[in-house]
């Protein structure tokens, strides 16, 4: 009678409807574990391997050598000035789209998307047959010197049409779910639009706006494709730090190339460390949004 | 302040939600807007309260228009039915968040606001939860958060749209009773939503019953109860059996070949037979044994028998139509007169009181029972009332 007993305790815990089984977890676990490994992590250790393989001098020599330190002080630039816009033009596209019922909704939608679906190059080619000396506004602006392509602000341009969906995709699901009702409420405690604004809805959003915004900024700083169509690949003056690995990467220059690919890689990881941070920090506010 | 509504029309796409609604609301009153969902009963509070704008028509707050006023220059208080608590804030912010907003000059100062943000959350028994978050609140005390709020800034008007909701049964009976003081001991106006007749009744004033972007009835708790304007209001107003019936020689019968007589139908004689709906409450029908020779009389059979809590209700078969009775329980003490009602026995049904609507006339026509001389069958008279 114990030993039954014993033996019942011995044997595992019956399973739950919605348990797999042992055996499986540990498959699927382990099956997403090596996928990461080959696919993120291992080409991540690559980078700062090859970077550091002629040691940490020569990984910061490759640095501050003035063509680069040109391209990263660039990247950063248009970084600096796309992503702000981008964070503007998202949260009033995803306010219009989240509060108000309008004609050409759909329509607004499905272009906010366009970026996403559209192949970087051909959103490059779009501004250099626009701005390009044989576009459209190529000749005016040549008479009135202003230089668009292979300068900055083509760069800019084309920066921020690859990275518009980030801020307003990851807005508008979150405002639509939440509802206007916490507005309409503030509306009738007497705030004003702006009051409303920065004390009701920005706050309610802020952490959907973070995240929009740093993967707005990882995205706009190694944007490649269209913006080596615009730019025009002049060394120490449009080119950014992707341009510049691959520029140093054709010359063979191994080391030199995974040392900037290293700091952009570098700066990816920190962005996303600070997100990490934030939620960490403000981890009691976050659940207590989320359950509402 | 009274509030005057005067011919609002609203309508969203083809819909009419809202169709040339007149309404006083009294000064101090308790006002309901009753009705089923798609009623327009909320969009009527919320053109009050100016989150809607209505395609025609005036509402006037002490006589001044209000519609051209700014809804955060109205003097509303507004309790939203999920409450719309500002979730990043505490308690003590939510509330205080309309004196705060107030621009400089009209801003009490920190130590002002303070004291009577404590003060309102004494008064809806809170001030101990004003650290917390909304979230951390159960869904009663999220409520008088919300009513707290909205009375901070001293409103005219408290507009409540379906304010219990979303509470569970016992705690929406005690908000209820307190709502019904705070009412009183503010002497604010006040007008609530509400598709839960129990809770209009109880609460209210009076009562607007509201079907279809129109009202049907405006009155008093028990005048809505007892003489319910149209069919629609007997139907929503609590439970209530529904007949159809015709009229002839100032009796109505059930409907169909060989229907039984149910009662007489006041100011309707002449032979004419014309088909009417008539409305009996449950508690208005009396069931007792039939005798064997009660062959002219209006028998049907008990189908069920349910007692829910002092209540006895009681499905009858009365020649194929079922019908609903009940009664109160007398639990011990004193001697039950009543006869008990069982299971698959035959009753004779008589209806104590209701309403007849003929589909010829407008307005409703009262029923009331035979008269039978000497228990004797097949000679019927009207009661006259």
């Amino acid at each position: 009678m114990s030993a039954d007993v014993f033996d019942a305790a011995a044997r595992p815990l019956p399973l739950s409807a919605v348990d797999e089984s042992r055996w499986t977890r540990r498959l699927l676990i382990a099956v997403a574990l090596a996928f990461m490994g080959l696919f993120l992590l291992a080409p991540l250790l690559v980078v700062f391997i090859e970077a550091f393989s002629r040691g940490a001098g020569f990984f910061f020599d490759a640095i501050v050598e003035p063509d680069a330190l040109a391209a990263i002080q660039l990247t950063l630039l248009a970084a600096a000035i796309s992503v702000p816009l981008n964070l503007f033009f998202g949260v009033c596209a995803a306010w219009c789209i989240a509060r108000f019922e309008f004609k050409g909704k759909g329509l607004l939608i499905t272009l906010i998307d366009l970026p996403f679906s559209i192949s970087p190059v051909v959103s490059g080619l779009i501004y250099v047959l626009m701005f390009g000396l044989h576009g459209w506004f190529g000749p005016w602006l040549r008479d009135n010197d202003i230089q668009i392509i292979f300068a900055l602000p083509g760069i800019v341009l084309a920066t921020i049409f690859v990275t518009f969906p980030f801020v307003a995709r990851e807005l508008i699901p979150l405002m639509q779910e939440q509802g206007g009702e916490e507005e309409e409420a503030a509306v009738v405690l007497g705030a004003s639009a702006l009051q409303i604004f920065w004390r009701v809805t920005l706050p309610k959003i802020k952490w959907g706006l973070l995240y929009g915004v740093l993967l707005c900024n990882a995205r706009a700083m190694g944007e490649f494709g269209a913006v080596s169509v615009v730019s025009g690949h002049i060394r120490g003056e449009t080119n950014t730090m992707p341009l510049h690995v691959e520029i140093l990467y054709n010359e063979y220059n191994m080391t030199a190339a995974f040392s900037v690919a290293a700091l952009l890689a570098l700066l990816a990881l920190v962005t996303l460390a600070a997100k990490s941070a934030l939620e960490w920090r403000f981890s009691a506010e976050l659940a207590a949004l989320k359950k509402h | 302040m009274n509030i005057d509504i005067k011919a609002i029309t609203k309508r969203f796409g083809a819909f009419a939600a809202l169709n040339a609604v007149d309404l006083q609301v009294r000064d101090g009153e308790l006002l309901a807007l009753l009705g089923p969902s798609g009623s327009g009963k909320t969009t009527l509070l919320r053109i009050i309260a100016g989150l809607e704008n209505a395609d025609s028509g005036e509402v006037l707050f002490g006589g001044e228009n209000a519609l051209e006023r700014h809804p955060r220059d109205r003097g509303v208080g507004f309790v939203f039915q999920h409450y719309a608590l500002f979730r990043h804030m505490t308690v003590f912010d939510n509330v205080a968040f309309g004196l705060t907003v107030r621009p400089r000059a009209a801003r009490p100062p920190k130590a002002e606001i303070a004291r009577r943000v404590t003060e309102l959350l004494k008064l809806v028994q809170l001030d101990w939860l004003a650290e917390r978050y909304p979230t951390q609140l159960s869904g009663g005390q999220r409520q008088r958060v919300a009513l707290a709020r909205a009375l901070a800034v001293e409103p005219r008007v408290l507009l409540l749209d379906e304010p219990f909701g979303a509470l569970d049964a016992k705690v929406r009976k005690e908000l209820r009773r307190w709502l019904r003081r705070l009412h009183d001991d503010m002497g604010l106006t006040s007008v609530f939503v509400t598709h839960d007749q129990e809770e209009a009744l109880e609460l209210a004033d009076r009562v607007v019953v509201m079907n279809k972007g129109g009202i049907e009835q405006v009155g008093s708790p028990a005048e809505v109860y007892r003489d319910p304007a149209s069919a629609f209001v007997y139907e929503f107003l609590g439970d209530v059996n529904r007949l159809e019936v015709e009229i002839e020689g100032g009796a109505a019968r059930l409907a169909g070949p060989g229907g039984p007589p149910l009662g007489g139908v006041t100011g309707r004689g002449g032979p004419a037979v014309a088909p009417a709906v008539a409305y009996v409450r449950p508690y208005d029908i009396d069931l007792v044994p039939a005798a064997p020779n009660d062959a002219g009389f209006t028998v049907g059979v008990i189908r069920h028998v349910q007692e829910v809590g002092p209540l006895i209700r009681a499905e009858v078969d009365l020649h194929g139509t079922l019908l609903e009775a009940a009664k109160t329980v007398h639990h011990g003490g004193g001697e039950d007169k009543t006869v008990e009602w069982r299971q698959g026995d035959r009753v004779r049904v008589s209806f104590r009181r209701g309403v007849v609507f003929a589909a010829d006339a407008n307005k409703p026509l009262a029923l009331a029972p035979f008269h039978i001389p000497g228990g004797g069958a097949g000679e019927f008279h009207a009661v006259r009332t």
